[in-house]
C-alpha cells in the first residue's frame, strides 16, 4: 500500500510520539500487529451502525497501546459520521460517587464530543444546530416551503415537536425531547436565554430541580444516578440528527479499581455492568463503548473489575479459568487482550516512523536492516524479559535516535546507535 | 591419636540400615511422613564418634551407639528433598547431635546439627545438594587436627565448614540461575527477523490502515 502520509499529520504523530502521548491524528499510519483487535472494533462499528450496541474492554499493561486503539477507533468513526466523546477516568471523574464525580464524568463526556466537522471537543452546539438545520432542510426539500413563511415554521416545528415526542417512551425521554424542544424554541423565536438555558440543561449544569423547573418547565435534571440514561437518549438523538451513532471512549477504568472503599468501588463496578446489560440486551441503541483497562484493574480478585461477581461471571474467559492458558483469542468476546508487539511488529513499526521521520525533514536515514535490529536486541536487553517492553517507552527512544541521525548526518550512524 | 577413638577400624563401624518404617511411626506430620515413607531409600548410622578412646576399643557396635557422641548418617535419597526439612525430621526423630550426609542422583549435601544443651537452643545447618568434587569435600574426620579435640569441639568445626560450603553452593546457584536467567533473555531475542514473515506483518499493517481509513466524499 502506498503509505504518503501528509506532512503536517506525520509531525503530528512524531511530535505526540516523542513526548509519550498518542496522537490525535494519523494513526492509521502506524498502527502495527493489531489486525484481529481492529477487525473485531470495526465489526462492532457496523454493529452500532445499525443501530445496536456495543461495549468493549481493552485490557493491557500501561504503554501497550490501549489508548492508542481507542484514539484509533475513536477517529475512524468520527469521520464515519459518528459523534465521538472521550474521557478519562480520575478521582474526581467515575462512574458514580458520592461527590458528584458520576456527573462529572458525564459533563466531560458532554464536553469532548465531537464530529468530523468539529473534530477538537465541543460539538454538541454544532449537533444541535445540525439537527435543526436538517430539519429546515427537509421541510424545504419535501414540502417546498421557504423559509421566512409562517406555514414554514409551523412545519418545522411539528417535525421538531415529531422527533422530541418520538423520543418520550424512553427512559427520562420526555424532559429530555422537552428540553431540546425549548432549545429550538429558543432558537426560532431569537430568545437566547431560552436556548441557553437548554442548552446548559443538556450539558448538566443545572444544580436543582427547581432551577430547572422554572427555566425550563422540566421536572428532572442529570445527576449521577441519572447521566448514563442521557447518554443513551443523546444516542438516538444523533441518529435523528443525521449522524450514525453514539461512540464513547472511556479511558483508564484503572482509576475505580483505586477508589479505596469496596462500597465505592462496587457502586461503580454495579454501574458498569448496567452500562454492559443495556448494550447486550438491545436497551441501547447507536450506542458504542470502549473502555481501557490494565490487567490487573480488570482481574485482580479483590479490588479489580473481577471481584465484582456478577460482571466477572459476565466478561471473564472461562477458558483461561479451567486450562490456564488462552489457545485462540476470542475476538468476539467483551474483553480485547492486547499482548506486547513481538520483535517483528516492532521491526515493521520502526520501518514506518523511520518513513515518517524521512517525510517530515525531508532526508532520507541511514537506518536499515542490521540497524533496526541492533536497536530492538539493545531495547529488548534492558528489561528482564520481552513482555515488559512497551511500544511507548520504545518508540520514544527510536524517535530520539532518528532525531539524533538526522540532526547529526555527519556522523556515522553507528556512533548514534551505539550512544543509546 | 588412637584410631580406636573414632571407631574407624571396621569393627566399631555402624553401618546398619536404619529401621525406617519404625521410625517413621513417630512422624506426626501426614505429609511430612509420606515424604519421609516415600522418598528416603535408605539411612545408615556410617560412625559414632565419642570422646572416650579406651572405652571405643571394647564397645560392641550397639553399645558404641547408645554413648554420647557425634553420630555420623548418610542419607539416599531418591529426589531431591529439601535437606533442611529432611535434617529436621531425622533429628526430631534421633535427637542426637550429628552429621547427615544426603546423596542423591550423583550429588550430595552435608548437614550439622547440635541439638539444644546447657540451655543454648539447637543448631542446624544443611547445604543444598552439590556435585561431588574433590575441591569441595569436607572431610569429616581429620585426624591429625582433631587429635585433641573433643567432640564437641569437632562438631563446632563441622557446623563452621558446613555453614561455609552452604554460602558457597548458595553462591554458585544463585550465580547459575543469573546465567540461565540472562540466557533466557537472549533467548527471547532470538526472533528471526525473515524476510517472509516481515512481509505478512507489512500487509497486516497495510490492511488495518485501508481499514481505518476513510474516504471522505
Amino acid at each position: 500500500m502506498e503509505n504518503k502520509v501528509p506532512t503536517a499529520i506525520a509531525a503530528a504523530v512524531l511530535n505526540s510520539l516523542k513526548g509519550g502521548v498518542v496522537p490525535r491524528v494519523g494513526l492509521e499510519y502506524i498502527t502495527v500487529g493489531r489486525r484481529n483487535e481492529i477487525s473485531a472494533l470495526l465489526q462492532d462499528v457496523s454493529i452500532i451502525e445499525n443501530g445496536g450496541a456495543a461495549v468493549r474492554f481493552i485490557e493491557g499493561r500501561y504503554g501497550s497501546g490501549k489508548t492508542f486503539m481507542m484514539h484509533a477507533l475513536r477517529n475512524h468513526v468520527m469521520e464515519k459520521n459518528f459523534v465521538v466523546t472521550d474521557v478519562e477516568l480520575s478521582v474526581d471523574r467515575r462512574l458514580v460517587g458520592n461527590k458528584g464525580q458520576g456527573l462529572a464524568t458525564y459533563r466531560e463526556l458532554i464536553r469532548n464530543m465531537s464530529t468530523s466537522a468539529c473534530p477538537e471537543s465541543g460539538a454538541l452546539q454544532v449537533i444541535l444546530n445540525k439537527w435543526i438545520s436538517n430539519v429546515e432542510n427537509e421541510v424545504v426539500q419535501k414540502d417546498g416551503l421557504t423559509p421566512g413563511n409562517e406555514a414554514f415554521d409551523i412545519k418545522v416545528s411539528q417535525r421538531i415537536y415529531d422527533i422530541t415526542n418520538a423520543m418520550e417512551s424512553k427512559v427520562n425521554g420526555f424532559d429530555f425531547g422537552r428540553v431540546l424542544a425549548t432549545y429550538y424554541k429558543g432558537k426560532r423565536t431569537g430568545r437566547e436565554e431560552l436556548q441557553r438555558n437548554a442548552f446548559r440543561w443538556l450539558c448538566g449544569e443545572y444544580r436543582t430541580k427547581t432551577e430547572a423547573k422554572t427555566d425550563l418547565g422540566v421536572n428532572l435534571i442529570v445527576t449521577d444516578e441519572n447521566w448514563y440514561d442521557f447518554m443513551k437518549l443523546f444516542a438516538d438523538f444523533v441518529v435523528r440528527a443525521g449522524y450514525a451513532g453514539l461512540y464513547i471512549c472511556m479511558d483508564e477504568l484503572a482509576n475505580i479499581y483505586e477508589i479505596p472503599s469496596k462500597v465505592g468501588r462496587d457502586y461503580n463496578y454495579s454501574r458498569l455492568l448496567s452500562i454492559y446489560n443495556d448494550a447486550l440486551q438491545g436497551l441501547a441503541n447507536n450506542l458504542g463503548i470502549i473502555i481501557s483497562v490494565t490487567k490487573e484493574a480488570m482481574e485482580d480478585p479483590v479490588k479489580g473489575v473481577y471481584s465484582f461477581e456478577p460482571l466477572r461471571t459476565r466478561i471473564e474467559d472461562q477458558r483461561k479459568t479451567r486450562e490456564g492458558v488462552i489457545p485462540l483469542k476470542d475476538m468476539a468476546a467483551p474483553i480485547i487482550h492486547l499482548s506486547p508487539l513481538n520483535p517483528g511488529e516492532m521491526y515493521v513499526l520502526l520501518e514506518k516512523l523511520t518513513q515518517l521521520h524521512e517525510n517530515v525533514y525531508g532526508y532520507e536515514s541511514k537506518f536499515e536492516h542490521d540497524d533496526f535490529i541492533y536497536f530492538l536486541k539493545t531495547e529488548y536487553a534492558k528489561c528482564k524479559n520481552a513482555n515488559e517492553i512497551t511500544v511507548r517507552e520504545m518508540v520514544r527512544n527510536y524517535i530520539t535516535l532518528l532525531n539524533l541521525s538526522q540532526q547529526h548526518q555527519n556522523k556515522p550512524k553507528e556512533e548514534i546507535l551505539c550512544a543509546q | 591419636m588412637s584410631e580406636g577413638r573414632y571407631n574407624i577400624p571396621k569393627k566399631y563401624k555402624v553401618d546398619k540400615g536404619m529401621p525406617l518404617e519404625a521410625l517413621s511411626q513417630h512422624i506426626d506430620n501426614d505429609k511430612c511422613k509420606r515424604i519421609f515413607e516415600t522418598e528416603i531409600a535408605s539411612v545408615t548410622w556410617c560412625y559414632q564418634i565419642i570422646d572416650d578412646k579406651e572405652q571405643t576399643e571394647q564397645l560392641t557396635p550397639t553399645m558404641l551407639i547408645r554413648q554420647q557422641g557425634i553420630s555420623v548418617f548418610e542419607v539416599s535419597m531418591k529426589h531431591k528433598v529439601s535437606t533442611e526439612l529432611m535434617t529436621e525430621m531425622l533429628t526430631s526423630l534421633i535427637p542426637k547431635r550429628s552429621i547427615i550426609t544426603y546423596l542423591c542422583e550423583g550429588e550430595l549435601a552435608m548437614a550439622v546439627y547440635i541439638p539444644s544443651q546447657n540451655g543454648y537452643a539447637s543448631k542446624m545447618c544443611t547445604t543444598d545438594y552439590y556435585p561431588f568434587d574433590t575441591e569441595k569435600m569436607i572431610e569429616i574426620m581429620n585426624y591429625e587436627y582433631d587429635a585433641d579435640k573433643t567432640v564437641d569441639q569437632i562438631h563446632k568445626r563441622m557446623l563452621a565448614m558446613v555453614r561455609q560450603q552452604k554460602r558457597i553452593i548458595m553462591v554458585e546457584k544463585a550465580f547459575e540461575s543469573l546465567e540461565q536467567h540472562s540466557a533466557t533473555k537472549k533467548s527471547d531475542l532470538d526472533y528471526v527477523f525473515d524476510e517472509e514473515a516481515l512481509d505478512k506483518i507489512r500487509e497486516d499493517a497495510d490492511f488495518v490502515q485501508e481499514q481505518l481509513h476513510v474516504q471522505v466524499s
